[in-house]
């Protein structure tokens, strides 16, 4: 905390950013379009995907983006499609869509997830949309092929938002999760109206629907799961997923953030079920038992005590909730202690992180937010449409404080999707959002000072080779750092699977220990501090 | 009224058959020596030989009324309104009868209806006022909050000076979360009737909903020293004063100091027990939240809040059976809220 208020006060006091806007500068022109019209179908409203990826291996994260699309009466006056912006390094970006082969799809985007199916080192892509999705296979060369039709993946039918790789079953290939939101259609032209004008209707107004699981059965194919595993029986309006191994039982469990349905604690039961287990964690529904407006979600500790604890964004007046994970359930609430409450109050939140901004080694809170209906002042004088996203600063003790220097802080967006990396490789994690109908926005992590850091890009060779579900123990003074590689988190989006511990002014790594998603477990000493280390699987 | 309308049948001037009205004037002797059972007779067979005329029929009506027998009364009235519509005295009298048997929205239809045969018509104006009112306390008891926001508006907009409607207004427009015009009905309650506490209240809540807090604190502050002796302003002031210590804006020690200092006007205040347990279960006591949950419950709190509250501190106790027992109920009430929730 001493260093992180440190940092905010000396920034404020130079007048200078923590997050500087760059996009601009980085030469990302790409707009986006969520074909918003006058009947306002609700899927206009939670779109706006965003990923940070290296797609060619060079070392420098890329960044994708996500349209949504026309809707029946909401048309575009040029096409509308998704962007691959190649990282030339130095801060600017080059839009390589086209030679990609990515960027148009027949379906209504929403989200992506990126990670290596196959194994076969090179990131490849998944796109949630309404009625399908589409995954396409990245292939080694600066393209990608669309193989969703091979694959079985196509979840077809449904309002796929966020989506989430993870290896459930240990078998060393990354299976894929998607949190599906409703029944819809653009032919049920539901009419909703505040004084006499158009809004969205209330999520209620739309049935929830299952989620979906995909197994990953080796040579680029998929199994449909979602029965056998237990997950079609659990309907509801999923927005939001993280993976993550939350009892320590070596295996990837999922918390799924749902819209006014009840979260889900997703158990993994370690025999190709999973049992929800969010009523007994208390993270199904707010103190009243009702079931909040979940819309992102992410996961890491917050509070120091080697256990992942779970943020989720969700409607004004609810608050962004944050749930402490004390090693057993149930989980303890800590929305209100933690000042998220007091926070978050007036904001509807949609993309969440978990990250440590200037490098203390407390994890942080980037949040960004806004409104769905155009006249909600009309209704509630302390909300607005338009909102700013938020950086909240951990004390150390999962307390958090606003620290919000810099223009973007003080300007409304309609923030969707926000994904983290750190594309200039300077160990600070930078941000990426999409607004809806907007540019999206790329922020350069310029805070002063920030702590010294050691990076850490895990290689699984058992385990997969993103090595999503490795657990992480860094050894810092007297200070255990654990972090996660997490399938999924935040909404709509992807991110850097790169570890950043923050050192703090003057910590000095010690030792590593990594219990990889094989269960193997390795130790690593000596680690240089300011810079990544590739680290293999033995 | 049966006289009246008795002597209006006999002074009537439609031809018919002269053993019909023959009849309708036995019935009305009959009925003035208080021989009901015969005058309805009488008249049945009076009907059977005129099925045309609907002074029969009203007449029937005010005999069924006069016995009691409301649902019959409005069936013969609505029988005369079919053979007369536009006789506003037939529709007025099924309308009161309606409104009596507790068919609101058939009274409220009728009444409307002969406001448009005769806009001048003082005895329906006062009843379409009451059966508003009753209509919109029906709605509100259903759930119905879309229908009666509708009914609420137009009923202001007929009765501006009615604190009573405007509190109806308030209700309906908190329900379907349009606060300001909440905030702007209860406002207009209060002064019209600067007396009533639950405008007052409403105003408070309304203000608190609209994110007016500051406002809605004063509001409540002022009832407070306005009210001292009415439970409710202490109650939904605790309600805000939590809202407002969760966000750093007010000591939660106050909303606790309110809710008890409620509970002492009125021990059977089943919210204040209900925050009260939730406030302790935020500080881990879950013996005295568990104990203020029972309360609730004794006084009447049955909905999903309390059983998924209940649930939480009777885990903590170690009660799982109890807990689960309140995770069925929760879930049970869960699902009535819901549908609830979907009705027009």
């Amino acid at each position: 905390m001493r260093f992180a208020a440190l940092a905010f006060l000396l920034a404020l006091a130079a007048g200078q950013p923590v997050y500087r806007d760059i996009t601009a500068v980085a030469g990302i022109g790409w707009r986006h379009f969520n074909g918003q019209s006058p009947e306002r179908f609700l899927v206009e409203s939670t779109t706006g995907g965003v990923g940070f990826l290296d797609y060619n291996n060079d070392g420098l994260l890329d960044l994708m983006f996500v349209n949504g699309g026309e809707t029946p009466s909401g048309r575009s006056a040029g096409p509308v499609r998704d962007a691959l912006y190649k990282n030339v390094g130095h801060g600017r970006f080059v839009d390589v869509t086209a030679e990609s082969r990515l960027g148009n799809h027949e379906f209504f985007g929403l989200g992506v997830s990126a990670a290596d199916y196959d194994n076969d080192g090179y990131t490849d892509l998944y796109i949630t949309g309404y009625p399908s999705g589409a995954l396409y296979h990245n292939n080694g060369n600066g393209t990608f092929t669309d193989v969703t039709l091979k694959a079985g993946v196509a979840n077809q039918g449904e309002w796929g938002a966020s989506a989430a790789w993870f290896d459930y079953d240990h078998d060393g290939r990354l299976d894929l999760f998607i949190a599906n939101y409703a029944e819809f259609s653009f032919a049920d032209k539901r009419r909703c109206e505040f004084d006499g004008k158009p809004v969205y209707c209330a999520q209620t107004a739309y049935r929830g629907r299952p989620s979906r699981l995909y197994h990953n059965e080796g040579s680029g194919r998929f199994t449909d799961v979602s029965e056998s595993s237990g997950i079609a029986r659990l309907a509801g309006r999923a927005l939001g997923v993280v993976a993550i191994d939350y009892d320590d039982d070596g295996r990837d469990d999922l918390f799924v953030a749902r819209d006014a349905s009840p979260n889900l604690l997703l158990h993994n039961e370690g025999n190709g079920k999973f049992q929800d287990l969010a009523i007994d964690a208390e993270i199904g529904f707010n103190p009243d038992g009702i079931a909040r407006a979940g819309m992102g979600v992410d996961a890491g500790d917050v509070d120091g005590d080697g256990t992942p604890d779970f943020v989720v964004t969700n409607f004004d007046s609810e608050y962004h909730a944050l749930y402490l994970n004390p090693g057993r359930l149930p989980f303890h609430e800590a929305t209100v202690t933690s000042r998220l409450a007091e926070h978050t109050r007036p904001y509807v939140g949609w993309g969440v992180r978990m990250l440590d901004y200037d490098n203390d080694g407390d994890l942080d809170l980037f949040i960004v937010n806004g409104h769905l209906h155009e006249m909600i002042s009309r209704s509630n004088r302390s909300v607005a449409y338009r909102e700013p996203p938020l950086l909240l600063a951990n004390d150390g003790s999962a307390r958090f404080t606003r620290t919000d220097a810099g223009t973007i802080f003080r300007t409304g967006y309609l923030g969707r999707g926000m994904a983290t990396g750190d594309f200039d490789n300077d160990g600070a994690v930078d941000i990426a959002f999409v607004s809806l109908n907007e540019r999206p926005v790329l922020l350069h992590n310029e805070a002063r000072p920030r702590g010294s850091w050691v990076g850490v890009h895990l290689r699984g060779s058992a385990s997969n080779r993103d090595a999503i579900g490795a657990r992480l123990e860094l050894r810092v003074g007297s200070r255990k750092l654990t972090r996660w590689v997490t399938g999924g988190g935040s909404f709509l989006a992807s991110h850097d699977r790169r570890i950043i511990f923050g050192l703090g002014s003057d910590g000095v790594p010690g030792e590593l220990q990594i219990r990889w998603p094989s269960g193997r477990t390795q130790r690593v000493q000596s680690l240089a501090a300011n810079r990544y280390h590739e680290i293999v699987e033995p | 009224m049966l006289v009246f309308v008795l002597c209006a049948l006999l002074a009537g001037a439609q031809p018919e058959p002269p053993e019909a009205m023959s009849l309708a004037r036995k019935a009305y002797e009959l009925a003035r020596s208080g021989q009901m059972e015969q005058a309805v007779s009488a008249l049945e067979r009076a009907i059977t030989l005129a099925p045309r005329n609907p002074l029969y029929r009203s007449a029937l009506g005010g005999i069924y009324e006069r016995e009691h027998k409301l649902p019959q009364a409005a069936d013969a009235f609505a029988e005369a309104v079919r053979l007369d519509p536009a006789n506003t005295s037939f529709r007025l009298r099924l309308a009161q009868l309606q409104a009596r048997n507790g068919n609101n929205e058939a009274a409220y239809s009728n009444v409307l209806r002969v406001l448009e045969l005769d806009a001048a018509n003082a005895s329906a104006k006062e009843l379409l006022e009451a059966v508003s009112l009753d209509w919109g306390a029906e709605l509100a008891r259903a759930d119905r909050n879309r229908r009666g926001l509708a009914l609420a508006r137009d009923s202001a907009r007929r009765y501006p000076q009615s604190a009573r409607v405007q509190l109806m207004l308030g209700l309906f427009e908190t329900r379907n979360q349009q606060n300001l015009n909440a905030v702007a009905a209860y406002s207009r309650a209060v002064e019209l009737d600067p007396q009533s506490a639950e405008a007052n209240v409403g105003l408070g809540i309304a203000q608190s909903n609209a994110g007016l807090l500051r406002e809605a604190q004063a509001t409540f502050e002022a009832g407070i020293r306005r009210f001292p002796g009415d439970p409710a302003h202490r109650q939904a002031y605790g309600v805000l004063l939590i809202k407002l210590a969760e966000a750093g804006a007010a000591p939660e020690a106050r909303a606790i100091e309110m809710f008890h200092s409620a509970l002492k006007l009125d021990p059977n205040l089943a919210e204040a027990h209900y925050q009260l347990g939730k406030l302790a279960l935020n500080h881990d006591d879950a013996r005295t939240a568990a104990s203020h949950f029972e309360a609730a419950a004794k006084n009447g709190l049955d909905d999903s809040r309390l059983h998924y509250a209940a649930a939480r501190a009777l885990r903590r106790l170690g009660n799982t059976a109890e807990a689960e027992k309140h995770v069925r109920l929760f879930q049970l009430r869960k699902e009535a809220e819901q549908a609830v929730l979907s009705r027009p």
